[in-house]
Formats: structure tokens, sequence, C-alpha cells
């Protein structure tokens, strides 16, 4: 009857997501965090007499070392002497109860000596980890021969990832083996570390991902970390240990997307293009500088924009501060790269006394230009059509002339006290897929299917999705190019004992490089059907394009394999009179247009574009949290304003007909690449004054 | 103390702290897992369930308030015809949230058109707006109610 009944409630809901995986005996446990931003740990001591089956683990406790590695960088799970952020973790404690760790906790006594908090604007030299310097061309001369230079800083700020599900892990201790459940889009990476830090062979640990809301890149390495903490917990009390971080303490003390400054210099040509770049780039890594290399990297790569310029030469600096660790936000900081290209080319559009179609359409990349890489474009670019399709969808030229008339009417005070400022904002960006950036390159990705005895056929791959879509492309993929029925066709749950690893699902990975692999499995199953006796099992593993040229140690060529290109266009008008503690702030529009060539579920790709719309539009309105914390009791205007759908226009999204390339291409970052900056040009318009600050309201 | 209640239509009598949320409740004691634990301040929509036929917050409803209430959850919803609609038409209008916001979507959606037959655009983001997840993608949403209104009207439990 049980049973039964158990059956039942999964056939009503068949989604099992970290927080619900539950066992008899279980343990729960809980981090003691660090009290001070920075400091020196002095004493630690516990209570005498612990509650009998506490358990706590210490960095003593992990054999294999108390670190993680990601590519090159080692990341401690347990802060040892020094402390780096306020919430770093000081230990794991796990018992039967919540209760009992509240007790527990209670009686633990730590003595820290103070240190000065690492902050990110006034950095010094010893907080810099890490740099990287590109030059194309002669900007140094070339900034000599120019009468006009436009310069202007730009930042843009942190954000939360306020994943629906939250950050955990569960593991249970099976003889010798550790099975741990963990919510991550790098199922290998959480095998790997807990079988280094635990010093027990990888074949002894398997990692089974549950269901995963939209993970926005918050779950790439720290799921290493819980993991490696509950599995420490769980081989000492021999018990299942649950890790499961609050909603409070992921928001604050979780990851973030990295805070970025931008120095922009650009000296025109005597009609007013671009002649030279020179940009200053200052990363906020947080206490470590995990994935900053990659973010950095990329940001290098996006700093100069989408407009051609034949002498560039971009700074980049990564900087340790004592806020905890920053990175990746769906993607790995193009979007801050685009936001400050496209402000500095408004800015030197306005210099210039330019229109910003005719700008843009003369100096975007185009077929025969070269990336800021060097690498060049021997196809044709999709960005004059963008524009030329979205400015006349949105009516972009006659708003912009005519928004701009009544400004300079006006005045800088802009609005008068009868009739709102309005504002239009036109932007353009890339989205590159599949960059391979530092310690990538030996990673490997791979994928497979087997077809059974009953002509079933099962994908294998770790690739993990915040939604079921993805599964759903594969099965359709496999049953049509295989020429079977949908229905035979199934995704086997991630489980490292059985699926192949596909590495970190992350930058679209999953459509531009795992689909391209069951693609190929498929096709050479079909090459052994009826020639090889059924079972049939092939894997498939992916290599750079012999045709791509990037170097890595010179960080010159073309880094990626392709691009997906998209154009935005925001229009809004400011309430009377504006005010930023108040900010009444309506958007009348949204237009955006894609080309991501060959697309395999269109409502899906639109689907995820309007829902990073809505996530760029946070980032640029609000410092972080759309919805959970900023809401206060009651109908507070400003924060319906910032997170309410019914205050939003529903969105024009178009893909181009008949991509410029065949292959798919990502979508996952275009919104955040180019939504920003299309609002701020048009919130700067209706303001009558530059904002040069992401968000706006970070104050 | 003993508080009793309908859940999913079974009278219920767990022993417990009234001053627990129905939110714990329903996962802890009756592994009810539709009901999700997303931000505990009422304002995310992931614990919605119904109560005496009310879409409430399960995460702001301390047990001493469920006391002879009826409470329905995803779970017991499904055995329900307007379920298999609202399902269907989410499904038709190629409307796919992820299982974290789901379950609140489905109910909330029930409980919108019980009140309101025929909601306009505005209407349904107004009452499903407030259901946060970052899948979000409203468009979609709205095609998916109206199509469930249009197709079958006004129904009640």
């Amino acid at each position: 009857m049980a049973e039964q009944e158990k059956a039942k409630k999964a056939e009503a809901y068949p989604y099992r997501y970290i927080d619900d995986i539950t066992a008899p005996n279980m343990y729960h446990a809980r981090f003691f965090r660090a009290s001070v931003d920075r400091g020196i740990v002095l004493s630690l001591s516990l209570p005498e007499d612990p509650p009998e089956g506490l358990v706590t683990v210490f960095p003593g406790d992990l054999p294999g070392g108390n670190h993680i590695r990601v590519f090159s960088e080692a990341v401690p799970v347990f802060a040892a002497n020094e402390i780096l952020y306020k919430g770093q973790p000081l230990f794991l404690m796990a018992a039967a109860k919540q209760e009992t760790l509240d007790d527990f906790e209670k009686g633990v006594t730590l003595d820290i000596e103070t240190l000065p908090a690492l902050g990110f604007e006034n950095f010094t030299e010893e907080q810099i980890t890490g740099e990287r310097v590109l030059i194309r061309g002669n900007p140094e001369k070339a900034l000599g021969e120019s009468d006009v230079v436009v310069e202007e800083t730009y930042e843009t700020g942190s954000q939360i990832h306020n994943t629906s599900d939250p950050q955990g892990a569960v593991a249970f201790p099976e003889g010798e083996e550790i099975i741990v459940y963990s919510s991550t889009q790098w199922p290998f990476h959480v095998r790997d570390s807990v079988a280094a830090a635990l010093k027990i062979p990888r074949k002894s640990v398997v990692v089974r991902v549950p269901d995963m809301s939209v993970p926005l890149d918050a779950k790439i390495w720290f799921p290493s970390v819980l993991a490696v903490s509950a599995a420490a917990a769980a081989r000492k009390s021999g018990k299942p240990v649950r890790l499961v971080l609050s909603r409070e303490e992921a928001i604050r003390f979780g990851l973030k997307r990295s805070p970025v400054i931008f120095r922009q210099k650009t000296a025109l040509t005597k009609d007013g293009n671009p002649h030279v770049q020179d940009i200053e780039v200052f990363v906020n890594a947080g206490a470590f500088p995990v994935l900053s290399g990659q973010i950095l990297d990329r940001i290098t790569t996006g700093a100069a924009g989408v407009y051609a310029c034949r002498n560039v030469r971009i700074h980049g600096r990564i900087i340790r501060t004592s806020s905890p660790p920053m990175g990746a936000f769906a993607g790995l900081g193009l979007a801050s790269a685009f936001f400050a290209a496209e402000l500095q080319a408004a800015r030197v559009i306005e210099t210039a006394n330019r229109d910003p179609l005719e700008w843009k359409l003369k100096n975007i990349l185009k077929k025969g230009n070269a990336l800021v890489t060097g690498g060049v474009l021997k196809a044709a670019t999709p960005g004059e059509v963008l524009l030329k399709r979205i400015t006349a969808k949105s009516d972009f030229t006659r708003k912009w002339a005519a928004f701009r008339s009544v400004s300079e009417r006006t005045g800088p005070e802009g609005n008068s006290v009868l009739t709102p400022s309005r504002g239009i904002g036109l932007s353009v960006c890339f989205q590159g897929n599949g960059m391979l950036g530092k310690g990538e390159v030996s990673e490997t990705f791979s994928a497979g299917i087997t077809m059974d005895k009953n002509g079933e056929v099962t994908v294998l791959t770790s690739g993990v999705s915040g939604r079921r879509d993805i599964f759903a492309v594969w099965k359709q993929l496999v049953a049509s190019s295989m020429n079977i029925d949908e229905e035979l066709v199934s995704v086997h749950p991630v489980d490292t004992s059985v699926v192949p690893d596909s590495g970190p699902s992350i930058l679209s990975r999953n459509i531009t490089i795992i689909t391209k692999l069951i693609e190929r499995c498929c096709v050479a199953v079909r090459k052994q059907r009826f020639r090889k006796p059924l079972p049939i099992e092939v894997r498939r593993s992916y290599s750079l394009p012999g045709s791509m040229s990037w170097n890595e140690e010179t960080f010159s060529g073309f880094p990626f394999p392709s691009l997906s290109w998209a154009a935005c266009v925001v229009e809004l008008e400011t309430a009377v009179p504006y005010d930023a503690g108040s900010p009444e702030i309506h958007i009348r529009g949204i237009w955006f247009t894609v080309d991501c060539g060959a697309l395999l579920m269109r409502e899906r790709a639109k689907g995820s574009i309007e829902a990073g719309i809505y996530q760029a539009l946070e980032w640029v309105r609000a410092p972080g949290l759309m919805g959970f914390y900023r809401l206060p009791e009651g109908d507070n205007p400003t924060a319906i304003c910032l997170s309410h759908p019914s205050y939003l226009p529903l969105m024009d999204i178009e893909f181009l007909p008949g991509g410029k390339q065949s292959s798919p291409g990502g979508v996952g970052e275009l919104p955040f690449n180019c939504v920003p900056a299309a609002y701020t040009l048009a919130l700067s318009q209706a303001l009558g004054r530059q904002v040069s600050v992401l968000p706006e309201l970070r104050s | 103390m003993i508080i009793r209640f309908t859940l999913n239509g079974r009278l219920v009598a767990p022993d417990l702290n009234p001053e627990i949320t129905l939110l714990d409740v329903l996962r802890q004691n009756f592994g009810l897992l539709s009901v999700k634990c997303g931000c505990r301040t009422g304002n995310c929509g992931a614990c919605s369930v119904l109560a005496e036929g009310v879409l409430v917050p399960a995460c702001l409803m301390p047990m001493f308030m469920i006391k002879e209430k009826t409470v329905l959850t995803l779970e017991g919803f499904s055995g329900y015809r307007e379920y298999r609609e609202i399902s269907e038409g989410f499904a038709e209008a190629g409307y796919n949230p992820c299982g974290y916001c789901r379950p609140g979507k489905v109910l909330g959606a029930y409980d919108l058109l019980n009140n309101n037959p025929k909601p306009d655009e505005r209407e349904i983001l107004r009452a499903l707006g407030g259901h946060q997840c970052r899948c979000n993608e409203y468009s979609s949403l709205v095609r998916a109610v109206t199509l469930i209104s249009l197709k079958y009207g006004r129904r009640s439990v």
C-alpha cells in the first residue's frame, strides 16, 4: 500500500531535486562560517562534551588535501588559518537533527585577529593575481595621430544567481564506495574532486545528478566543495549526509557574477570612426580567482566590441578581494565587455555627431575584418542584416531622432513635470560558442549511444540541463537520424559510473558540442546496424575543429568555433520627475533579433532568450535580487516595477531566416550581452545624461 | 498538538508543533515533494497549495491555521480532470516550466481560471507573474493559460 502511494506521488510529480533526496538515518550537515571579512584564526575550540553521534570535518579530515582543483587553481574547501571572506566555511558539522547542530554551534568559540578587508576600487599591486595584455597594430603611435579622444569609465556590478533549486550535495557511504548526489553542471569534476580529497580511487566515487533548475553557471565548480564536505562527513559518520545551503547562505556567501571596471579610451579618425582603442579592464575575482583567467580571456575578446579597429591595446587585471568568490553568470564575462563596448561606441557616435545606425553599419565587423585577437572573419557576418532588420521593426531611427530632439529642447534636466521623457537604445553583440580557454584543451567532451537487443536507444552523456528541453532535442535528433520512433529513445540519467565525461555544461556546449557528438554517434550506429549484432554501443569525443586557428599561448587567432549574433532595441520612458531613489521606468518595447545558425527547437530557443532578457534586465535594474528578498511586504511599487512581468511588455523575439551558419549555435548568453547596453542607452537618452554604471541603482 | 485537517481528500491528524509551517509538514511528514522550498518569504510561489480552495504560500502558513481546513497539493490535484486539462494546455502551447516552479504555476492557473474564466493577458500576468523562477518565459505562460481558458471554460472543484 505504501509503495502504491509512493508510486502515485511520483507519477503526479516525477521530479527529484537535490533538496528532495532523503534517506532513513540521514545526517544533516551545516558549515560553521567565518564572521569577519578577513583575518587569522588564532584559536578555535569546540564544546567539551559534543552530542553523541555528531561529527565534524576539518581540513585535517581530508587526506588528499584541503582543496579542490579547478584547472590550474586550487580552491580551499575550508579556511585553514587565514579567513579570506566573511562566511568562509571553517569546518562542517553533521548530526541526525538540526537542533543538535544549533546547540553545538552555540558552544563553539573562535578567536580571530581581524585584518583589513581587501577592496576592489582601491586595490594594491599585491591583489593582482593575473594579467592579460593584448596589442594589435600600433596603438601608441596611432593615439598620437588623433585629435579627438573619447575617454570614459564603465562599471558592471555583481549579480546573484538565486537559482530556483538550492546548492547542495547528499553523500551515501556504500562500503568502500561513496555515492554522491550533486546539483552540478560538471559531474566528473565532482567525482574527481571527491576522489582526490578523500584519497580514494575515482572508480570508488559515483556521482549522480538529480533534476536541476536553470543553473546560470552557479554550479560549475562550487558543487564540488559541497560534495567533498558531505562525502567526508559521510565517510566519518558512516551515515548518509545531506548538505543543502539555505537561500540566505547562498545569497550572502555564495558565488556571484564578477564585477568589472573598464577604462575606455577611443581615438577617432577625422570622420568619427574608431582609430585606436585603449582599454583597461579590472575583474573582481572575490576571494579566489577561480575561472577568473577564463573570464578575463573572454572579456578580452569582447572588450573592443563588434566594430573594426586596427589599433587596439587591452590590459586586463584580475583583482583578489575579500568578497565571496566571484565568477561566471550565464557566460564568462562577455556580457560585461559588450556593455562597456556598446556604451563607449555610443559616446563615440555622440562625439562624432553621427547617426547610430549609420555609424554601426559602417564600422561593424564584416567578412575580411579581424577580431581583436587577429582571427579573420572568413564568412559573411550577419551584423548588417541584424541591424537593418531590428531598426526597421522598432522604428529606431525615427524615434531616436525624435527623442533626441525633445531632449535637446528640454535640456539636461529633461523631465518636464507634464510629460515623461523617452529614450531608445540599440546594441549589437555576439556570443562565442565553445571557446576553449585556459586548461580546457585537455578536457574531454564525450558522448555515446547504445542500441539494445530490443532496438531501444539510450543516449549517454554527462551533459546536464536546467530543464528537460535539451533531452527532448536529443531524443528527437536520434529518432530522426536513426529513423525510429521517439518512444524508443531515452536519455540515461547522469551517473558517472555509466555515462561518459561530457565536460562542464557551460557556454551552450550541450547544443554546440554534445549535440554534434550525438549526431556522430547516430551515424556510427547506422553504419554498424545489421553488420554487427546488437547491442551496439558507440562513443565519440570532441576535438578542436581542424580549421580553427587558435593559439592559446599567444592569445591570437580565431578563438571560437562559431559565433551567434544578436541585436537589441529597448524603448523606455521615465516617470516624472525621475528620482534614482524611487525609479519609475516604464519599458515600452523590447526587440531582439538573432542569428544563431540552424535552430533545433525554435520555441525552446525563443523561451530561453525571453527568460534571459528578464534576467538581464534584473542585472541592469536591481543589485541582483529579483523578487525573493528585495520584495518587501505589500505592494511596494519600486519592487514590483523591478520584477513583475505585468509591468514589462511582451517581447518581439525574432530569428533571422536561414541563419548564416548551418550548425546550431548557442543563444543563452546573447540577452546578457545585448540587453543591458540597449536599456542603458535608452535610459541615458531619456535622462539626457550618460549612465555608465550597471546596475543603475547600485546604491 | 494534534492538528486534524484534510489533505488531498484524506483526513489526517499529525501530532506536531502548531507553529511549524505547512511547507515543512507537507514535505517532511507527508513526503509531498511537489511543494518546493523556494524563498520561505511567501514571494516566489514555489510552495503554493490550495487551502480551502484559495492559493496560499505554504511557507507562511503555521499549522495552527490549517486546523480543520482542506489542503490540496499537486499530488492530490493530479487526480482532477482540470489537472489534465491544464497540463495538456501547457504542452499544447509549448510551455514547459521547470519542475521547481511547475506545481505552483499549475495550481495558480487553476486558481485563476476558477475565479476568472476568461482572463486577458494582463490578468494572467498579474495572477501568475509572482511565480518567480529562473526559467520564466511569460509569453508562453500567457499563451498556455489563454488556450486553456478558451478550450475548457470555467471549471470548479
